[in-house]
């Protein structure tokens, strides 16, 4: 027995011995671990990733052209129409997100959760103090994640809110402010109704041509998630790092726009709702489309501290102007997803105005017409491309502005299609644009209206857009014939406007004229191309050719490369 | 000292006779030794109940349902026993936090000398644990040290069923003096044989 007692104590003490022996030198504090974030998620309401350009909202709030509104709100265009004037629309002062959790995709495609954390957060638009908006960004709420590369960032965004949304109401007198709109945000309830002042868009962030005609349209919901794409270089993050930093963008900044959605009031009467979301600079929403998805244009990259340089240097340009720096790569096809951009007009300035003295022949082709306009400069070194948009301007009033797409450009001509007799006219002028994607689409239909409310002014108002439909249904060139030839259109149109063909910038920086700029946190040792462009007006970003190569560089860690902007 | 002069100097007596003649012949001490001595047995068995870290580490991973099993054999000292307990506890979070633990120590275990059909048992000891978090997938041995109490009651010669619950420190001081290391409650029933 005494021998039993013995061997069972020497056995439990070599267990125990055994145990402790297997004790390493690179034991590290687990339970601190748990508690301490490598990874550091900002997250930045700009385009730029340093030193954003200030707020510059234009003061008329109903200008559709250089001002807030969209060129899509079409019943109510100004506070003149509105009595009292004085309770028209005003820019929102808070912009409201919330986010249900955030996951890391890596280069395998699979998803890995790092941020199960509900965050509701709130900052101050249209103030340059605001740390969404000053550069700063926001310190997100998050946990570490497995060493590996991540490719793109998941976002769930259950709502995204702008205040200062108004209704308003037909009556005597014209438009009367109906209400100022709230909406429940982080469950913020007041004897059940919502309390705080706002518009939640993420109901209209879907896409108009493909997401309506889908069986699951109804509860569709195309920023949940919204996927984030993290810029190259790639980073691999580690668990040996002392920290990484994953900065998220997203272009809130002097990209806010006004719209509107239609509706019936309780008495039957007509009212619309004014509210703010994103620019439809990428995805252009029309009269009567409540669709605005696509336009949420974002940008991720991932630094890891201790291993970036910058980039400094001097705004020679004359103009107020931004500087971005992407990675370098020879072909420059990785290069041009940045600069290129694409193409759409811009509406400030024609690409091209062939001038006077016009000839046009007129060649007929199974309804349609061939029309050849002779011009007495050269297209193309005017840079006139097949695909552009000819603008074909009534000097008189006898027919509305017609968009046609150039078929063809030689020395001395350019060809376009249209109905036949529509395209010469001894009244018109012609304008050249840079291709509107949209434009180009044979499947851009006009929105079929639907009827709102239950009353016979809605009825009546019914019928009168839909006469309307009907005109634009004809006026479009029969091209797109059945639903397959509908979905390949408007798939290509989503493919010429996604990433690969169009990306923010990971590093930009706005610089006003003769100032010196500095774009840090840049991760080094690495290649990168420099460009410029003058800062774009309030609502757009920018066009092709706005961009001018300033150089290439090979930023050092720790230190800083100079290209001066000329 | 004052207490002890409001107590009968009889019952003091009484209780200093007690406590002496526990610490001299354990086996002697009790009224019914046949029922007791099958206590003395080696014992087999396996517990199941809540666990959760404490402090800190309550806010960083929930608390869990946990289970382990233990052995233990009599020592020449009557009411002492040495025993040794292994367990796995998964410690998950609404985050990607997780933290696995298999404490594995050995114990030296009191059993109090009250005469109830209820057994009362003080423990301590020491080991190491397994410890290994997500999601920087680290895993590695720890020191733990650990101090618990336990009742149980005897159902039959063979069973014993029993509530324990135990306090472990897994020290991490040697890696960071910093380091607080983890602090755990392990609670639980259990049931156990006398082989």
């Amino acid at each position: 027995m005494s021998f039993t007692r013995k061997s069972t104590l020497t056995i439990a003490l070599s267990i125990l011995a055994l145990l402790f022996s297997t004790q390493c030198s690179d034991n590290r504090a687990t339970f601190e671990e748990l508690e301490n974030n490598r990874l550091f998620v900002i997250f930045k309401g700009t385009y730029e990733s340093n030193n954003p350009q200030p707020w510059n909202v234009p003061a008329d709030l109903y200008d559709p052209v250089a001002g807030v509104q969209d060129d899509s709100v079409d019943d109510f265009f100004d506070s003149s129409q509105l009595d009292p004037a004085s309770e028209g629309d005003e820019f929102p002062t808070a912009f409201m997100v919330d986010i249900a959790e955030m996951r890391l995709v890596d280069t395998g495609g699979e998803q890995h959760k790092f941020s199960n954390y509900r965050q509701t957060l709130v900052f101050n638009v249209n103030n340059d103090s605001d740390i969404l908006f000053n550069g700063t960004g926001y310190l997100m709420e998050n946990d570490d994640v497995e060493g590996k590369v991540y490719v793109a960032v998941l976002i769930y965004l259950r709502k995204i809110v702008l205040n200062k949304a108004k209704k308003y109401s037909t009556g005597e007198g014209g438009w009367k402010l109906n209400e100022t709109l709230r909406t429940i945000f982080a469950e913020k309830t007041l004897y059940g109704f919502p309390v705080l002042p706002g518009y939640d868009f993420v109901q209209h962030l879907i896409y108009s041509h493909y997401d309506r005609i889908r069986l699951e349209s109804t509860y569709l919901n195309r920023v949940f998630p919204v996927l984030v794409p993290i810029a190259k270089p790639y980073v691999k993050y580690s668990s040996s790092l002392d920290s990484a930093v994953l900065e998220i963008r997203f272009v809130l900044k002097n990209f806010i726009k006004k719209y509107e959605v239609d509706g019936y009031d309780a008495l039957g009467s007509m009212t619309t709702t004014h509210f703010y979301s994103l620019s439809d600079w990428l995805y252009d929403v029309r009269e009567r489309e409540n669709d605005i998805g696509g336009n949420l244009l974002t940008t991720a990259r991932m630094y890891v501290p201790g291993y970036t340089g910058s980039v400094v240097g001097t705004n020679f340009t004359g103009s107020d102007s931004y500087v971005i720096a992407v990675p370098s790569d020879p072909s420059f096809t990785d290069v041009n997803e940045y600069v290129k951009n694409f193409t759409i007009p811009d509406e400030n300035s024609a690409k091209y105005t062939p001038g006077g003295g016009l000839s046009v022949t007129e060649t007929v082709d199974e309804g349609f017409s061939l029309y050849t306009l002779s011009v007495a400069g050269d297209p193309i070194a005017d840079g006139v491309v097949p695909g552009d948009t000819i603008e074909m301007i009534s000097t008189s009033t006898t027919f509305p502005e017609q968009y046609y797409i150039v078929n063809t450009v030689d020395a001395a001509s350019i060809t376009f299609k249209a109905e036949e007799g529509l395209g010469n006219d001894g009244d018109v002028s012609y304008q050249v644009w840079p291709v509107n994607r949209r434009e180009a689409n044979p499947c851009d239909f006009a929105v079929q209206p639907r009827r709102l409310g239950s009353g016979i002014e809605s009825l009546l108002d019914y019928y009168a857009k839909f006469e309307y439909y009907r005109y634009q249904y004809n006026q479009k060139e029969k091209g797109c014939q059945n639903l397959d030839q509908y979905k390949s259109q408007w798939t290509n149109y989503a493919d010429e406007l996604a990433p690969k063909n169009f990306a923010i910038p990971p590093n930009a920086t706005y610089v006003p004229a003769g100032n010196s700029y500095i774009i840090s946190n840049i991760t080094a040792p690495g290649s990168y191309e420099i460009f410029s462009a003058p800062a774009p007006s309030y609502g757009t970003l920018f066009y092709d050719n706005d961009f001018t190569h300033q150089g290439t560089v090979k930023v050092p860690v720790g230190g800083s490369e100079t290209v001066d902007c000329y | 000292m004052l207490i002890l002069n409001k107590i009968p100097s009889s019952l003091l007596f009484y209780i200093a006779a007690l406590l002496l003649v526990t610490a001299l012949f354990p086996e002697s001490g009790f009224a019914v030794k046949s029922r007791k001595d099958y206590f003395y047995k080696p014992q087999l068995g396996a517990w199941f109940g809540p666990v959760t870290p404490l402090g800190k580490g309550s806010t960083l991973v929930d608390a869990a349902l946990s289970g382990g099993a233990f052995f233990r054999y009599n020592l020449p000292i009557r009411p002492l026993k040495i025993g040794i307990d292994a367990s796995y506890q998964k410690y998950e979070s609404s985050g990607v936090n997780e933290l696995t633990l298999v404490p594995v120590y050995a114990n030296l275990l009191y059993l109090l000398p009250v005469n109830l059909p209820i057994r009362f048992q003080l423990k301590a000891g020491v080991g190491a644990t397994y410890n290994f978090i997500k999601p920087d997938e680290w895993d590695q041995w720890d020191p733990v040290i650990m101090g618990g109490f336990e009742l149980s009651f005897p159902a039959g010669r063979l069973i014993n069923i029993g509530l324990r619950v135990d306090y472990l420190y897994i020290y991490q001081g040697y890696v960071d003096k910093s380091a607080r290391g983890g602090h755990l409650i392990n609670a639980g029933i259990m049931l156990y044989f006398n082989l």
